[in-house]
């Protein structure tokens, strides 16, 4: 009984050591899809705040997303870790990664609906020419528009200036259409010896049909409902895509930045990211938000509820 | 390519041993329509005005044409002269609704133009009376456009721009009802949920009212089998809440029947 015991022990220590500091790197395959689907920008139909109604014609699109799927693409995963808080579907997957490891990202087009080319192309990690994803005539190759029923692999490295949060998204021909419905996500890579936070908040700023989106979500409670623990270290994880630039703010809530000034609210623009991280205090449900006001009522705004 | 409007599409059509199928396309100005021929016996895709033609298409050949100009554009097999087809072309189009709607509940209707975005449209119905106003919407960016109706009969809708009408589409209205009742299992609770009259394949979606989402959230959606029912198995919750089954469009959204509350979950513990 007592050397099983031990070893069980070991066991769970080794997993969670897992993904701490490893000389080598470790390989981390992900298989992930173009998917159609059709995506409700408004569940519960309203504007909970203002008093303002949404109807279905307005709120619901036929649109292209990135989608986790097991391996060879059988069937389809969450695209959110267990235990998240955040929605399916989009973003796309949350690509974790740490400092060292190289990262396999097999790539299919499933887009019938469309029919529609696609590609993934990563920021903030190293990579040939052929796994960029980029379009550009007479130069890109199969990365940059994977056609309908076609796949590509892209082979990425996690540098030691990769640490951080970065976005990926669709640089294929159908870009702007893509981008628009929904096709970018988010790649979370750790220092080699950095501790993985207890949760992770996955925050994407972008435009959506006539609304202003979080995670393609408008108006509280349509907008992901982040939750944590009094003790926990909480990280969010923000992009911003489109156009416009961004303010992430939260209430009640005060972080560090790097060179050591408190912060409650940052400027984001196009494609740059931000990684906030404190240790969790202040229980009650709080809210969330760009602060460009004129996105805010757009429906960039969610709740953040902190348990004791 | 830039002049292409930006809702055109490809259309495929099949050519059988003695007949095209359909015989009569409605397809937008830029749309491309793409011929094969399913036969064994060659044929051939040649326009009655001799602005277009396939040559012999062998088994399993295809062709394909762009519809640049509105208007009617008959065509025939110069090989078996009687099989004939035409393909109307049109600077708007409506879309065939997908399912049927429900009695006074607003309906999306879609189509596509030809048209420079920003363009006026005006959706017109015809209950039984004649066509009659019913709304306007404008041609978006994509070339698409969009309008909610509320109709109370089965109704004919079609869109007008200028001179320009679609040709018109049928939009079934039926008074649908749906039931929905909980049993709970331990850890497992179903909810069955029935529509009449019979609906297969319809969709449905399970919805609780949640604090945190400020109201009615969906959590499974699902299609009604043959027999028209659908049973849905949750996680029994913790704490007792409020469920309604909505019979919604495809989108899983346009809801066109609402079933009565249930509540389902624990009873709050005994203090």
């Amino acid at each position: 009984m007592r050397p099983r015991a031990i070893i069980a022990i070991v066991l769970t220590g080794a997993a969670a050591l897992a993904a701490a500091p490893v000389a080598s790197g470790a390989v981390r395959t992900y298989w992930v899809a173009a998917a159609p689907v059709t995506w409700n920008a408004v569940p519960n139909g309203h504007d909970a705040i203002m008093g303002t109604k949404y109807d279905p014609s307005q709120t619901v699109f036929p649109t292209v997303v990135y989608r986790r799927y097991s391996a060879h693409w059988r069937k389809p995963l969450r695209n959110t870790p267990a235990g998240s808080s955040n929605q399916d579907l989009i973003p796309g997957p949350l690509l974790r990664a740490r400092v060292g490891d190289r990262l396999v990202i097999h790539f299919k087009n499933l887009d019938t609906k469309f029919d529609r080319p696609h590609s993934m192309h990563f920021h903030g990690v190293h990579y040939k020419p052929s796994s960029d994803g980029a379009y550009l005539p007479g130069f890109s190759g199969g990365d940059a528009d994977v056609m309908p029923g076609h796949t590509w692999t892209y082979r990425l490295r996690a540098g030691r200036d990769s640490a951080g949060i970065w976005p990926y998204h669709d640089h294929s021909p159908s870009m702007d259409e893509s981008i628009a419905g929904g096709m970018y996500g988010v790649m979370s890579i750790l220092g080699r010896r950095e501790k993985a936070p207890d949760r992770e908040f996955v925050v994407v700023f972008a435009p959506y049909g006539q609304f202003q989106s979080i995670d393609g979500r408008a108006f509280v409670g349509n907008t992901p409902v982040f939750t944590s623990h009094v003790g926990d270290t909480v990280q969010w994880d923000v992009i911003a895509m489109g156009s416009e630039h961004h303010t992430f703010h939260v209430h009640g809530h005060r972080w560090i930045q790097p060179d050591g000034t408190p912060e409650d609210t940052q400027t984001l623009g196009p494609a740059e990211s931000l990684k906030v991280r404190w240790r969790e205090d202040d229980p009650g449900t709080w809210l969330y938000h760009c602060h460009v006001e004129a996105h805010m009522m757009a429906g960039m705004i969610g709740i953040y509820r902190v348990k004791r | 390519m830039m002049d292409h409007p930006a809702a055109a599409a490809a259309i495929g059509a099949s050519i059988l041993i003695a007949a095209f199928s359909p015989s009569k396309l409605d397809v937008l100005t830029g749309d491309t329509v793409r011929w094969s021929n399913d036969s064994n016996r060659q044929h051939t895709v040649t326009a009655v005005d001799g602005s277009f033609g396939s040559g012999t298409l062998f088994t399993g050949d295809g062709y394909s044409h762009e519809f640049d100009a509105p208007g009617a554009m008959p065509y025939y097999c110069s090989i078996h002269p009687f099989m004939r087809g035409e393909v109307d072309v049109h600077s708007l189009l409506l879309d065939a609704p997908s399912a049927p709607a429900a009695p006074r509940r607003p309906y999306p209707l879609a189509g596509r133009a030809a048209l420079p975005p920003g363009t006026a449209v005006t959706i017109e119905g015809d209950d039984g009376s004649g066509f009659r106003h019913v709304t306007d919407t404008t041609v978006a960016d994509d070339g698409t456009f969009h309008a909610s109706v509320v109709p109370a009969s089965t109704t004919t809708y079609r869109a007008v721009s200028g001179a320009e009408s679609t040709p018109p589409v049928r939009l079934l209205v039926l008074d649908r009802q749906i039931t929905a009742n909980a049993s709970r299992h331990g850890r497992r609770t179903l909810v069955r949920v029935r529509v009449t009259p019979a609906s297969p394949h319809a969709t449905v979606v399970l919805q609780v009212h949640l604090r945190e989402r400020f109201g009615w959230w969906p959590i499974r959606q699902a299609r009604l089998g043959h027999s028209s029912t659908a049973t849905f198995r949750i996680r029994t919750p913790a704490r007792r809440l409020r469920t309604r089954a909505v019979l919604t469009l495809p989108d899983g959204a346009t809801a066109l029947a609402r079933s009565g509350e249930l509540h389902v979950g624990r009873s709050r513990p005994r203090r």
